[in-house]
């Protein structure tokens, strides 16, 4: 449950309580102290009606015996007359009470009714208490009932004073009638009713029609007060029950108090606590909702930005500016979240900054923790590997780089160990191609981790140098060797070649000197000739001396790119070395014939305006002559499939700061394990015989060593074959 | 052709060499004759007048080199040939300024000797128009 409905709520029952209770106890004093009024009102009638009762026992007594005493009375007791007109002097006096005089022997004399009818008639007269236990002498008063009704009676006898005898006496009767029950209504201020039994006998009601009314028994005797409501009004009744001079119960007095004002004051009273209690509800669900909401909006405020702070999102400001408790909490909590957020903000530039390290190293790096799963996967290790860093982390490393399943064993051991290990020149086939790498292994060992590092250098491209570098060495020792070699070798091929060309000058008969030594030796230089020619040792001497000068060109080659030619590097034009080259290639004419340069079509793709470049004359027109041999060569060997005319394409421009020439031509082409081995020197594919396997070995020596410059070649077998110089354009 | 008695040195190590060079060079009219090392070569120079030396630098006692300074100062006169199996052999400063140049040098083994021979006039052309130099 929110905490606003929890305020609302608690406010609300408080408020809502404590009203019910106020209001409920307000009601209720109220209609205690109503009851009570009521109550009070009703006892006060009740006592003031018994002692009506009590006083009209007194008066009648009084009144009687006044009567009885009276010298009239007593003087005319014989006479009726005399007796009637004193009662009716006395009128006022005996208003609403029935009297009679009584002779000695009970008989009434006079009666004077001014009340109701009476009750009492001669023979019930013998009934009188008086009678009854023969008080006669005495004066006394008794309620007694008669008939159906009931009266007070007051007893006095009349007696002769001077002569002590009892001449008769008074009775005077007040019927408990209405005017009765009028008269205790003055005095009480209350409703009267008198009951005999279950009859009425004395009402102070009064219907519409102005007759008595008497509501119901039944009702008036619910209980010992009872509200009744009589005539549109609402009565409280209360009784006490009226006695004989036996005590026997003969009737009963009702007293009525009118609570009518009562009632509706009350009524009043508890519409008005109602409405006092409606209100204090709505002022209780007003203020519960307004202090709700002030304790819990700011709650709420606070709360959401708790939320937000939760999800992440630190940017978070609570706008509660007071001066209590949670606007302390606020205050505290945009502090929090302002220092969550700088400090979020710093470790994230630190990862980032950290990551960026990571990712930008050339090497692969990647992190493995105890159980060998992939912890941290840089730039590096997705391009070498080519899997997505969302791919690999988490899973095994022997799953995601099979290849290095076999250098687990390593990890373990440098976790174990908590040395660093490597594996150098790792070969791996790899996008086509056999790739060489460098691992280094390192456990971490400090903060606690476990795991390993994996750094992964590809180097493939310096092992290729080094190779290249270890083939250049070769073939520049090979170079010194053939140098050296060569250099002994030109004096045995001097002897040889100068040998037998001196044998073949001096057996032909050209020169002078030969005939006249034969004619000494007493032979014919011809007969020798001929001799010398049908045996074939001319033949023979010929093929020597050719051999001797065969082996001084490959020798010669061998030489050439050993000599010093640094002194000899000047600008050239390139254009103009390609154009020359060209037509020596076109002169050039070989032995064997083996090529016909002329039915070869050039293409010329010259860049205009070419800067001149640095470089030896010579040197640059024997590699060019030489790949345009090569060129030729192929082409004439074998002839195309689709019967598209041998052509050489010739290119010259440049590219950054170096100078290229490219020879491309349409032959055969070679496949990639010739393409390899192509400037290896005295690697050929040609017939034996044919070249010496040095020219592009010496091409490639010129190029590299003495011009600094490259020297490449790409192949597609069938399509053909370019060749490409890069000489620097300036000398360093 | 005037190969009138033109007097060559030939100084060379090899017995090959020297032989086929003599053989060659006599059949083509020269006077010729040989030593196997400079020292040897500067003995004969005492005793004969020459006008080429075709010198070898690689020579057992004093080298080439020193034997063609060691001959111009004996014989002024003398013109030199390089016959040499460097094949990265460049003239020496010291050389240069005695007369010889680049066409003086032949290397080994040496297919056309044409070019020798005609050198070799041509420092007998030389000498003979000392005036024209």
């Amino acid at each position: 449950m929110k905490i606003r409905t929890k305020f609302f709520l608690s406010f609300f029952l408080i408020a809502g309580l404590s009203a019910f209770f106020a209001t409920f106890f307000s009601i209720y004093s109220t209609n205690a102290r109503y009851a009570g009024t009521a109550v009070r009102a009703i006892e006060t009638a009740k006592k003031t009606a018994e002692n009506t009762f009590s006083e009209y026992l007194g008066e009648l007594i009084r009144k009687a015996t006044f009567l009885a005493e009276l010298n009239e009375v007593i003087a005319n007791i014989d006479r009726p007359d005399e007796l009637s007109s004193s009662l009716e002097s006395k009128a006022f006096f005996l208003s609403n009470l029935n009297t009679w005089v009584l002779d000695r022997n009970h008989r009434m004399i006079v009666t004077w009714n001014n009340a109701t009818q009476s009750l009492i008639d001669q023979p019930s007269i013998a009934r009188l208490p008086a009678l009854v236990r023969a008080d006669e002498f005495l004066r006394s008063a008794w309620i007694l009932k008669m008939g159906t009704g009931i009266g007070i009676y007051a007893f006095s006898p009349i007696i002769d004073a001077e002569r002590f005898e009892r001449k008769g006496a008074l009775l005077i009767e007040l019927p408990l009638d209405s005017l009765f029950a009028d008269s205790i209504k003055e005095k009480t201020k209350t409703e009267i009713l008198i009951f005999s039994g279950k009859a009425p006998l004395a009402s102070t009601f009064v219907d519409a029609n102005g007759s008595r009314y008497f509501p119901e028994l039944r009702r008036l005797t619910k209980g010992q007060q009872s509200q009744v409501e009589v005539m549109g009004a609402t009565y409280l009744f209360d009784r006490f029950p009226i006695r004989d001079s036996e005590q026997r119960e003969i009737g009963t007095l009702f007293v009525g108090v009118d609570i009518q004002e009562l009632i509706v004051a009350k009524r009043i009273g508890i519409y008005s606590m109602v409405l006092v209690f409606l209100l204090l509800v709505v002022l209780g669900i007003l203020g519960s909702v307004v202090v709700g909401n002030r304790m819990a909006n700011p709650l709420r405020v606070l709360s959401e930005g708790a939320d937000r702070v939760a999800r992440g999102d630190f940017d978070v400001h609570v706008p509660i500016s007071r001066k209590d408790e949670i606007g302390n909490l606020a205050r505290v909590f945009n502090h929090m979240a302002a220092s969550l957020k700088g400090q979020t903000e710093e470790m994230s530039h630190i990862r980032q900054y950290l990551q960026n390290i990571i990712d930008s190293m050339p090497s692969a790096l990647i992190g493995v923790d105890a159980e060998e799963r992939i912890t941290q996967w840089n730039l590096e290790a997705e391009r070498m590997i080519g899997v997505k860093r969302d791919r690999a982390q988490g899973q095994l490393l022997r799953e995601v780089f099979p290849p290095l399943e076999n250098q687990l064993v390593k990890i373990r051991q440098a976790m174990k160990e908590r040395k660093p290990l490597k594996t150098e020149r790792m070969s791996l086939f790899a996008q086509g191609s056999q790739q060489f790498l460098d691992l280094m292994i390192y456990p971490l060992v400090s903060n606690g981790l476990d795991g390993a590092v994996v750094r992964i250098d590809n180097i493939t491209t310096r092992v290729r140098i080094e190779e290249m570098m270890v083939q250049t060495e070769k073939m520049m020792s090979v170079g010194g060797l053939a140098a050296g070699m060569a250099h002994e070798i030109n004096n045995p091929l001097g002897g040889i070649i100068q040998g037998s060309q001196n044998i073949l000058r001096r057996i032909s008969g050209e020169l002078p000197k030969n005939r006249q030594v034969a004619e000494e030796c007493g032979t014919d230089l011809d007969k020798i000739t001929r001799y010398l020619e049908k045996r074939e040792i001319v033949d023979f001497l010929r093929g020597i001396r050719e051999c001797g000068e065969r082996a001084a060109v490959i020798v010669e080659n061998m030489l050439s790119f050993s000599r010093r030619s640094e002194s000899k590097m000047a600008p050239v034009d390139l254009a103009k070395l390609l154009d020359r080259s060209v037509q020596l290639a076109a002169s050039d004419y070989d032995l064997k014939k083996r090529y016909d340069f002329r039915h070869i079509q050039i293409q010329r793709q010259f860049a205009d305006d070419f800067p001149q470049v640095p470089c030896v004359v010579s040197e640059i027109q024997q590699v060019v002559l030489n790949l345009l041999k090569n060129a030729a060569q192929a082409m004439f060997e074998k002839k195309r499939a689709d019967g598209d005319p041998p052509r050489i394409v010739l290119r010259l421009y440049r590219e950054g700061d170096l100078a290229r020439i490219e020879i491309e031509d349409n032959g055969p082409g070679m496949d990639e394990t010739t393409r390899k081995r192509i400037f290896e020197p005295f690697f050929t594919t040609k017939e034996a015989g044919i070249g010496t396997g040095l020219g592009l070995f010496v091409s490639f020596f010129i190029i590299t060593n003495n011009h600094r410059g490259t020297l490449e070649v790409e192949s597609t077998p069938g399509q053909g074959t370019r060749f490409l110089i890069g000489i620097p354009l300036v000398r360093s | 052709m005037e190969n009138a008695a033109l007097r060559v040195l030939v100084v060379d190590d090899e017995r090959t060499v020297r032989e086929n060079l003599k053989a060659y060079l006599e059949d083509e009219g020269f006077l010729v004759r040989a030593a196997e090392s400079g020292e040897a070569a500067l003995a004969l120079l005492d005793g004969e007048a020459f006008e080429v030396a075709i010198v070898d630098m690689r020579l057992p006692g004093i080298d080439g080199n020193a034997f063609i300074l060691q001959a111009h100062q004996r014989c002024p006169a003398l013109r030199f040939l390089i016959h040499t199996g460097s094949s990265s052999y460049s003239i020496p400063q010291s050389l240069h300024e005695i007369g010889l140049a680049e066409t003086s040098v032949f290397r080994k083994p040496i297919v056309d000797m044409n070019r020798m021979i005609e050198a070799m006039l041509a420092c007998r052309v030389a000498r003979e128009v000392p005036h024209e130099r």
